[in-house]
């Protein structure tokens, strides 16, 4: 007891009782009120309010009893209200019960004990008092808090709910006695499960996220901390984190994303720059930077103001972002594997990221693209405004290994390109632009050499030594460029190949080459002409219908038609090569192998090939005969093509010593300067008709 | 007043009217441990048991039941209290009488509880006059 004493109000009518009582309370420390019966003890109650009441059954007027229904009806459940009563009177024991009381003191009375039996009821009571309170003070706190609280026992099941007013609209609101996989969907319950099991083995830091639909459509975010109780149940609180997680996602929209265009901003690109850096290190792939610079933006802002700046900016925004979309991008055979991201730097200056760059002309290809989209006059507040920009390059890991070198080197390259009369674009290093302008300029001019018909055919004869005569010749393309002149093969080919224009080129070629074979058999000089098949060519699968078809328009005979192939073009796919190479000879056409000995045919392989000829390349030509080593391969080549039943062409003859060689060694044929270069259509019937003999020693 | 102090009131009534071990207990729940408390007490049931003494034999003579119940209970309690502990049982019975409506035999035993009643009053104040 601390503070003042506690005060009991004691009832009885017999007075020796009524002193012994007040003589024993008073000894514990208690303050004591004496009543001498019912009504007395009614009254002095209100008088004196006490923290507990002793009453005497036996009383005149009303009885203990009465007082004590009478008391805890208007106390309450707590207040503490003793009966003394005989030891011999169960009956009034039980009647004291339902009457509400606390406790029974029984007579006679152990007076020594006494005050010590009420200090230990006091003691209880207290307990009961702050439970309560504490009761109160948690039911306060879940009034208090904008959780909702759920009491789980050791399975899942719901022992307690105690909802907020904004989740009462959730979907499947949990009652006592549902399992907790009933009102939230499996995984989320599976997981709250987890935690729960982890909260009662002693884990801490218990929390589950997930998201849930309203009633109304929108998403809720909630953030549930689960906590163990005793072991068996677990205390989980569910807050409503949406606001939150809004605001969350605002923040992160502020920091990398640019207010005005809603483009990337400076900080994500970088990131973004960064990640992709890596990766390309990793897989040694080579990426471009483009550095946008809107030329002569200033004068805008200045002149028309602000407003009129800005939403020449969101426009020329929208431009580019069409612009830069992957799928634009239509030089690649699958364009969707060049993926772009645009990003506004600040002021005027955008930037694009070309993660997986092939070559360097396709960064190229893409800002003369952006170049266009800009070029078209924007309509602002009913001005026109036509507006340029600059574009510089920088490529990985040719211009810088991070992503600050290669920002940097892109708006040097910008700045070299505003120097260079601006509304153009420049790489970093200026060698590659030209590189790059020459290859996408070539493309272009390809296109055009095809409809404007810039190509012509060059044929090259080979000479049958058993003959003397001139009786195939290898076709050869020729393309005189109207500004450039005559352009080597060995440049526009490869343009050719990878750009897949080869296929429209080679057609071209098989139906020039044919239609002047044709023209030489109709004029009793026949002879075989030799096209070479690219690989791109031989795999297409409507090859053989579109030689069937030139063939026949252009009026030639199969036999007089060969097609050159080389070691890897066969290697590709062994069974439909084969195929391929059936029909064809089927036909009628005939098959050379092209610059044999430079792949890695297997002479197995080589075998089941149904070819007509082979072609001895002229790398092992050069140097005969003083090379032994040379020598030597072609010798092997020679013996080779006798086991499998080829004929054989040497290429590359220049000198008579050569041919002299090869002839004793029974080649049949011989192509080189020194039989002849290559010559014009118009030339060939008169070589057609000479003989060759081989003066030899 | 002590425990093993014979009662020399009357050595030929039988038991003692008065255990007065029954009243050395208070000593303990007295303020100053001593007799005190236990002399109130004595005084009090000397001054005011006659009034309940005289409402049993009216209750009985008016054949009101629940006043001997009352009457009787309330000095049963009392007079266990003072340590008259045959006497004390006489007023259970009687009690006990009264709440079974036996009022011929509550008056029966009333008549012969005179003797020992008065045998408690003369040992209290024996106790007192020794005390004092």
């Amino acid at each position: 007891m601390s503070g003042r004493p506690w005060r009991v109000l004691v009832a009885d009518d017999e007075p020796v009782t009524r002193l012994l009582i007040r003589a024993a309370l008073e000894k514990a420390g208690f303050q004591v009120f004496l009543a001498e019966d019912g009504e007395d003890a009614l009254r002095l109650f209100s008088a004196e309010p006490c923290d507990m009441v002793l009453l005497d059954v036996n009383m005149p007027g009303l009885n203990g009893h009465q007082v004590c229904a009478h008391l805890r009806h208007q106390l309450g459940d707590e207040f503490p209200i003793v009966m003394v009563t005989g030891m011999d009177d169960i009956d009034s024991i039980r009647r004291a019960y339902d009457a509400g009381a606390t406790d029974f003191i029984v007579k006679p009375v152990n007076w020594p004990l006494l005050g010590h039996r009420i200090r230990y009821l006091f003691r209880g009571v207290q307990v009961l008092k702050d439970l309560h309170a504490a009761n109160a003070r948690n039911a306060a706190i879940l009034q208090a808090l904008p959780d909702s609280l759920l009491r789980l026992d050791a399975d899942g099941m719901v022992l307690a709910a105690h909802l907020t007013n904004a989740d009462q609209e959730l979907t499947g609101r949990p009652m006592p006695g549902d399992h907790i996989s009933a009102v939230l969907p499996a995984d989320i319950a599976h997981r709250m499960l987890k935690a729960a099991e982890l909260a009662r083995i002693g884990g801490d830091g218990l929390t589950v996220n997930y998201a849930l639909s309203r009633n109304d459509g929108t998403e809720h975010h909630y953030e549930a901390r689960l906590a163990d109780i005793t072991g068996e149940e677990t205390l989980c609180l569910v807050r409503d984190v949406t606001e939150r997680k809004n605001a969350e996602r605002d923040i992160q929209r502020l920091a990398y994303v640019d207010s005005l265009t809603g483009l990337p901003n400076r900080l994500s690109f970088i990131q973004r720059l960064e990640r992709e850096i890596k990766r390309a290190r990793r897989e040694g792939d080579r990426l471009a930077v483009l550095f946008l610079d809107l030329d002569g933006f200033k004068n805008i802002n200045d002149s028309l103001g602000h407003g009129i700046g800005d939403l020449l900016l969101q426009r020329a925004a929208d431009r580019l972002r069409q612009g830069v979309r992957p799928a634009d991008l239509v030089a690649r055979a699958d364009p969707l594997d060049t993926e772009v991201n645009l990003a506004r730097l600040g002021g005027d200056e955008f930037t694009v990221l070309v993660p997986s760059l092939h070559h360097a002309d396709e960064a190229l290809g893409l800002a003369r693209r952006i170049h266009e989209l800009l070029r078209r006059p924007f309509v602002l507040d009913g001005r026109e405004i036509v507006m340029t920009a600059s574009i510089g390059i920088a490529l990985f890991p040719d211009d810088g290994e991070d992503a600050d070198a290669l920002l940097m080197h892109a708006d040097t390259a910008m700045y070299h390109a505003k120097d260079e009369g601006r509304d153009n674009c420049q790489f970093y290093r200026t060698a590659l632009t030209l590189e790059a302008m020459r290859r996408l300029t070539l493309e272009s001019s390809l296109r055009q050499a095809l409809e404007r018909g810039e190509f012509f055919m060059a044929y090259q004869p080979q000479l049958d030594l058993a003959t003397g005569r001139v009786q195939s010749l290898e076709a050869l393309i020729r393309w005189r460029h109207p500004e450039r002149g005559l352009v080597s093969p060995m440049e526009f080919i490869p343009a050719a190949e990878e750009s897949g224009l080869i296929v429209l080129i080679g057609e071209w070629v098989l139906r020039a080459a044919s239609a002047d074979a044709a023209r030489w058999v109709a004029a009793g000089t026949p002879v075989r002409v030799a096209v070479n098949l690219s690989a791109v060519q031989f795999m297409q699968p409507e090859l053989v219908g579109r030689l069937r078809t030139i063939l026949a328009e252009t009026g030639l005979a199969p036999q007089w038609l060969e097609l050159e192939v080389t070691e890897g073009v066969l290697m590709e796919d062994s069974a439909a090569t084969l195929n391929t190479l059936q029909v064809l000879r089927q036909d009628g056409m005939q098959i050379a192998l092209d610059d044999f000995g430079t792949g890695y045919s297997s002479l197995s392989y080589l075998k089941r090939l149904p070819l007509n000829r082979i072609k001895i390349d002229k790398s092992f030509v050069r140097g005969l005969p003083a090379d032994k080593e040379n020598l030597a391969i072609v010798r092997t080549i020679v013996a080779l093509a006798r086991n499998l039943g080829f004929t054989l062409v040497a290429e590359g003859v220049e000198t008579l010593e050569q041919a002299c060689l090869l002839r004793d060694m029974e080649c049949e044929a011989l192509q080189g300067s020194y039989i002849s270069e290559p010559v014009a259509g118009e030339a060939v019937p008169a070589l057609l008709s000479a003989r060759w003999p081989l003066t030899a020693t | 007043m002590h425990a093993t102090h014979p009662d020399r009131s009357d050595p030929n009534a039988g038991p003692a009217a008065v255990d007065r071990k029954v009243l050395d207990q208070y000593r303990e729940i007295d303020p100053s441990g001593g007799l005190g408390l236990a002399l109130r007490i004595l005084r009090i049931y000397i001054d005011s048991s006659g009034e309940t003494w005289r409402g049993i034999g009216q209750a009985i003579a008016g054949r009101d039941g629940e006043a001997l119940r009352l009457a009787a209970h309330s000095l049963k309690s009392s007079t266990a209290s003072v340590g008259a502990l045959p006497l004390a049982n006489l007023f259970r019975e009687l009690e006990a009488l009264a709440k079974s409506a036996h009022m011929d035999e509550a008056e029966i035993l009333f008549a012969s509880m005179q003797g020992e009643y008065a045998r408690v009053l003369a040992a209290l104040h024996e106790i007192l006059a020794e005390a004092t």
